[in-house]
């Protein structure tokens, strides 16, 4: 008897762990459908990581940004192609003569995803939030904004403290997007953080942390007959070849941050599209000119000819993307398309101007890489390689990355690798941060032109549109002539999908625009 | 990983067979040569290629196996058949280093608890006790994302972790040993503890303890690779062969060498290390009786 | 009745273990280089936020009381608050253990249904070449790492067969446990190749023994004897065996969870790490160190009601 109670107990327990387990299960798969059983209805997009803070205002890096646009809209936005603000929620503007009071003229019967209206109250909390929120790294955006009043539920009358070429611009950022009051209050940051709402195409349904966020078709949009696709499942596949083969195997409907050796593969496949979709990154070394050696612009100049940038796009990027010669991306709307490849790779011309600069045997530069980064770790192996050859010796070492970014600001570095990509369609935000010493020392090079500078200033406040491109032609000879910098590639995103999907847009800035996203 | 065969030899008087030693074990022959064989590549990798592993050739990107390039070569023009050769030599500096410390300080932990028991002993268990309580991997992983990521951290971790096995195993067996007239006898004879612990004790308490590190060094080869794989371990441009198949994986469609060879080799290194350690459990075992 | 004397015993023996493994994590947490309150708040906390979890972990006081804050907020499983998700990492974990949990059991359960038959097979056969092919096969899943299995294993039975979903989790029961069979199978080969050599030890060992001898001779059937008395004993050593694998299978899902997608701890620990979210670091090694103390104590009972001679020493 007493091996039958044994055996009896032992299948109890064994029962009990079961059923805990079915227990908690049954709490968490109430909702949502996969690809295929839903195949006309929903449209599954895989990227690497999860968004953190959806919250317009406190979005913290692209997962949360590129996601925004899908939820929320502000009075006016960037084009497709990011070159030009068009009109979004405001359907036009006026400008006052001094150039310093905006009145926007909203479109009728807005309501947001939650049934509520569009209000003028909504929108001067929303727009003087992102304005005035501390936590906010987009508030900069916003700082020339005086004043925000709204005279009645369709007009809004934005004031400046002084005449901006970019406001429009800025305005289209993300973070001016419109949010009901009422229900922001309530939820605090924390609860915004989590469900923002909007009057964006699509609406958040599910979000579960590290897995997926389920978007849902937003029952009050404003443009008839859109979003096409009912639903918009974005999951969370951190391996790149898992996400791939979800793709290959028909799981997923897209794949996002596809790795740049498996686009040919992918285009070449027959069932799937691979798409390069332009953006503003740059990839690009940052010198720092106060140290010895680095300070003289011989030498740096050398260093930009011992690039052999074409090898870097060929091995890193697999062809996807293109040299970088200005430090602006092509797609800026100041990018100097006639601006000469001054310093195209040449390693005897490198080897005269070290020559010229006293250092004919070259020397010792250390290059830190923050650890568990791939893509910088094969940039820098490469140009060892590549500097070797005009006897410049780059010493790799690695960091965690906070510790990288600490040398960084300190200009406690030799040279490092950095990205750069535009956050608003207005190219001020990146002269601002690269050209104009007191915000951050140049991009933390150290260096210093004080014309440029000047320059820079100007087209800040220049509204005449010609006169602004010729400022930043000049800006771009001058800065590439000093290689505080050297530009090496301008990447695409990546984006791998089914045949059948169309409509998948991605602003140079990031953004996506599911409106016409469908399966054919 | 053979830590249930727990056994405990009484003296070190045991009957020496009369077949030589080459011949008693065919598991641990074959074990041995895949070793040799492997340390030769090890300790001169530079004999079987003139390729440097880190030589980067712009002009045979992702070229599959050839005569000029046996294992072909990755994305930037890397023979792959150096790589691999010279990953020999950081896979099996892993797998050593990363048992040897352990396999000392485990077994020193494990005599001393054992060997004089009371508040020591519980002392010591305790800590075992809640090393154990972590899984392995876990413990490393979560050690690393304290001090950092990199090759001399992960030993570090290893270290921190590994001893717990052969503090267990030592241990045990020293507590059956003490009580042997054996071990009474030295003491009777007025023998120190140091001279008994040493001389008398530790060579006949080591057996399962070395037959469980050969083991080891492969977990621990297996475990360096997997901690590359996620980014926590060696760094590239060092070729180690968890790190190249990691590389590698995303191109496995389009060139699947460079995935495949380094998994080639990690599976003959262990599996090398694996009939060695069957043979010395053997050997040991035929010793016993 | 004995049996829940020896449960009440061996839960009341966790207590101190797990007493001392909070200690060990509380250290672990202040080895990190940098002030405590920024470390749990990332790079992007405000002076005032700073301030206000300085004043939460007790900073100002002595490390005992700290310690003593930090155990209080464990044991009402308050895990601190993840600076990525912006959520607490409590409900994190609670979302994401299910999938760690049935990668676990998935795993076992295949690990059994693999080695048994196997080990059985190649125990019988100890000598000639079926044995032989076992013993070489296990000898290979055990030298190749989990996560170039996991690759083989998606590629094949995922891409080119079609038969598995390629990583993820789905939605409903059945999806999860499909989803679930080949992360388990290559969570399980090492193991399988393991548990085989034990039983094929124990098989070939008791087949010599005398007690074997006698019931054949009682007239017993073959078929009878060898699983009567076989499968009982080899049950015993191999849930030895289990308890000591079930900690590594836990560590191995950090791997598998990457490969494959799956949404468990392991993953949510690594993405902790990558993005310094200590407070998830903090509250999933603690979570594990939990699983694993509960684990063992699942298998110490199992094992004292498989083989009632064994009691807590």
């Amino acid at each position: 008897m007493k091996k039958s109670v044994r055996a009896t107990l032992l299948g109890l327990l064994s029962f009990s762990v079961m059923l805990s387990s079915i227990g908690c299960g049954s709490q968490t798969s109430t909702s949502g459908n996969t690809a295929n059983s839903n195949a006309s209805k929903q449209i599954v997009i895989a990227r690497n990581a999860d968004s953190a803070d959806l919250d317009p205002v406190n979005a913290k890096d692209n997962n949360d940004i590129w996601m925004e646009n899908l939820f929320a809209e502000g009075l006016v936005q960037s084009s497709a192609d990011g070159k030009k603000t068009e009109p979004a929620l405001a359907k036009s503007w006026d400008v006052s003569a001094d150039k310093l009071t905006y009145t926007f003229h909203i479109r009728d019967g807005l309501k947001f995803s939650d049934g509520t209206p569009v209000t003028g109250e909504d929108w001067i909390y929303s727009l003087k939030r992102a304005r005035d929120t501390k936590s906010s790294q987009w508030a900069f955006a916003l700082e020339d904004v005086k004043d925000v009043t709204a005279p009645d539920n369709t007009t809004v009358v934005i004031t400046l403290k002084d005449p901006s070429a970019a406001i429009l611009s800025d305005l289209s950022m993300f973070n001016a997007s419109v949010m009901p009051k009422a229900y922001c209050e309530k939820a605090g940051d924390d609860g915004i953080s989590q469900k923002p709402i909007g009057t964006g195409p699509y609406m958040i349904s599910v979000w579960k942390k590290g897995e997926y966020i389920l978007f849902k078709k937003n029952p009050n949009y404003w443009q008839k007959g859109k979003p096409l696709t009912d639903e918009i499942k974005v999951t969370v596949v951190p391996d790149d070849n898992s996400r791939i083969m979800q793709l290959e195997g028909g799981q997923i409907d897209v794949a996002t941050n596809v790795p740049y050796d498996q686009m040919k593969t992918i285009g070449s496949s027959g069932k799937l599209q691979a798409v390069n979709l332009p953006s503003t990154e740059v990839h690009y070394i940052t010198i720092n000119t106060t140290k010895k050696n680095l300070n003289n612009g011989k030498v740096r100049q050398a260093l930009e000819y011992a690039t052999d940038k074409d090898a870097l796009v060929k091995t890193i990027l697999f062809g996807n993307g293109t040299k970088a010669i200005s430090f602006l991306s092509s797609e800026d709307p100041h990018f100097d398309n006639n601006l000469p490849d001054a310093h195209a790779y040449n390693v005897d011309k490198a080897k005269d101007l070290l020559k010229e600069a006293g250092l004919p045997n070259g020397f010792e530069v250390s290059l830190v890489v923050p650890a568990g980064n791939s893509s910088a770790q094969q940039t820098a192996t490469m140009l060892k390689e590549q500097w070797a050859k005009i006897g410049v010796t780059v010493n790799i070492s690695q960091l965690e990355n906070a510790a990288v970014s600490s040398q960084y600001k300190s200009l406690q570095y030799d040279i490092q690798l950095h990205v750069w990509t535009n956050d608003i369609t207005d190219t001020t935000e990146w002269v601002d941060y690269a050209c104009i010493y007191e915000n951050d020392k140049n991009s933390f090079t150290g260096w210093k032109n004080d014309q440029i500078e000047a320059w820079a200033k100007q087209a800040k406040i220049e509204l005449d549109e010609n006169k602004r491109m010729a400022l930043y032609k000049n800006i771009q000879e001058a800065f590439q002539n000093d290689a505080p910098l050297i530009p090496l590639y301008a990447v695409p995103y990546t984006v791998a999908m089914s045949k059948n999907i169309t409509g998948f847009v991605q602003t140079p800035l990031g953004n996506y625009r599911f409106q016409d996203l469908a399966r054919k | 990983m053979g830590t249930e065969n727990t056994i405990s030899l009484p003296e070190r008087t045991a009957i020496a067979p009369k077949i030589p030693f080459w011949q008693r074990s065919t598991t641990f022959n074959m074990g041995f040569v895949f070793l040799v064989i492997v340390l030769v590549f090890t300790l001169f990798p530079g004999l079987f290629t003139s390729y440097s592993p880190s030589a980067q050739d712009p002009n045979v990107i992702l070229s599959a196996p050839t005569a000029a390039h046996v294992f072909g070569t990755d994305n930037f023009g890397r023979d792959m058949f150096s790589r691999v050769l010279w990953g020999t030599r950081i896979d099996l500096e892993i797998g050593v280093l990363a048992v040897i410390i352990p396999l000392v300080i485990g077994s020193l932990i494990g005599l001393i608890a054992g060997y004089y028991g009371k508040w020591i002993d519980v002392l010591f268990m305790r800590l075992l006790d809640i090393v154990m309580a972590f899984p392995f991997t876990i413990l490393v992983i979560a050690i690393v994302a304290i001090i950092g990521p990199g090759i001399r951290n992960l030993y570090i971790a290893i270290w921190l972790v590994g001893w717990k096995e052969y503090a267990r195993l030592v241990r045990s067996e020293v507590i059956v040993l003490k009580e042997s007239e054996y071990v009474q006898a030295a003491k009777t004879l007025g023998y120190s503890d140091t001279r008994i612990l040493f001389k008398h004790v530790l060579p006949n308490v080591m057996n399962s303890a070395i037959v469980y590190s050969i083991s080891d060094v492969m977990m621990c080869m297996l475990v360096g690779a997997s901690m590359s794989f996620l980014g926590l371990g060696v760094q590239p441009p060092t070729p180690e062969w968890g790190a190249l198949i990691s590389d590698g994986r995303s191109l496995i469609s389009s060139a699947w060498w460079i995935c495949a060879f380094p998994g080639l080799a990690l599976a003959i290194t262990g599996i090398g290390i694996s009939l060695l350690g069957d043979g010395l459990s053997d050997l040991l075992r035929t010793k016993e009786h | 009745m004995n049996e829940l004397n020896y449960i009440i015993k061996r839960l009341l023996q966790i207590i101190p273990v797990l007493f001392c493994v909070t200690v060990l994590i509380f250290i672990m947490m202040r080895l990190i280089p940098g002030d405590p309150a920024l470390v749990m708040l990332g790079d992007k906390g405000s002076p005032e936020t700073i301030a206000a979890m300085r004043h939460q972990m007790g900073l100002d006081q002595s490390y005992l009381t700290q310690y003593w804050i930090f155990l209080n907020n464990l044991l009402h499983m308050n895990l601190g608050k993840s600076v990525y998700y912006n959520q607490p990492v409590s409900e994190l974990i609670q979302q994401k253990i299910l999938v760690t949990i049935t990668l676990t059991i998935v795993s076992t359960i295949l690990a059994i249904l693999i080695s048994f038959p196997l080990g059985y097979l190649s125990g019988i056969n100890r000598g000639n070449l079926k044995g032989q092919i076992i013993n070489a096969g296990s000898l290979v899943a055990v030298s190749l790492p989990s996560f170039w299995i996991g690759l083989l294993f998606l590629i094949l039975f995922g891409l080119k067969l079609g038969w598995f979903p390629i990583a993820g989790w789905g939605q409903t029961w059945p999806e999860h446990i499909y989803s679930m069979i080949l992360p388990g199978l290559t969570q399980a080969l090492a193991t399988c190749a393991l548990l085989i050599r034990n039983i094929q030890n124990s098989v070939s060992d008791i087949l010599k023994k005398d007690y074997v001898d006698f019931a054949y001779s009682k007239g017993l059937p073959r078929k009878i004897v060898r699983s009567r008395y076989i499968i009982k004993n080899v049950m015993v050593s191999t849930v030895t065996l289990f308890s000591m694998r079930i900690a590594y299978m836990l560590g191995g899902s950090v791997v598998i969870e990457t490969v494959f997608a799956l949404p468990g701890i392991g993953l949510l620990l690594l993405q902790g790490i990558l993005g310094r979210d200590y407070a998830i670091v903090q509250g999933t090694v603690f979570i594990f160190a939990v699983i694993v103390l509960a684990m063992n104590l699942f298998t110490d009972i199992s094992y004292s009601i498989l083989d009632p001679r064994v009691k807590l020493q």
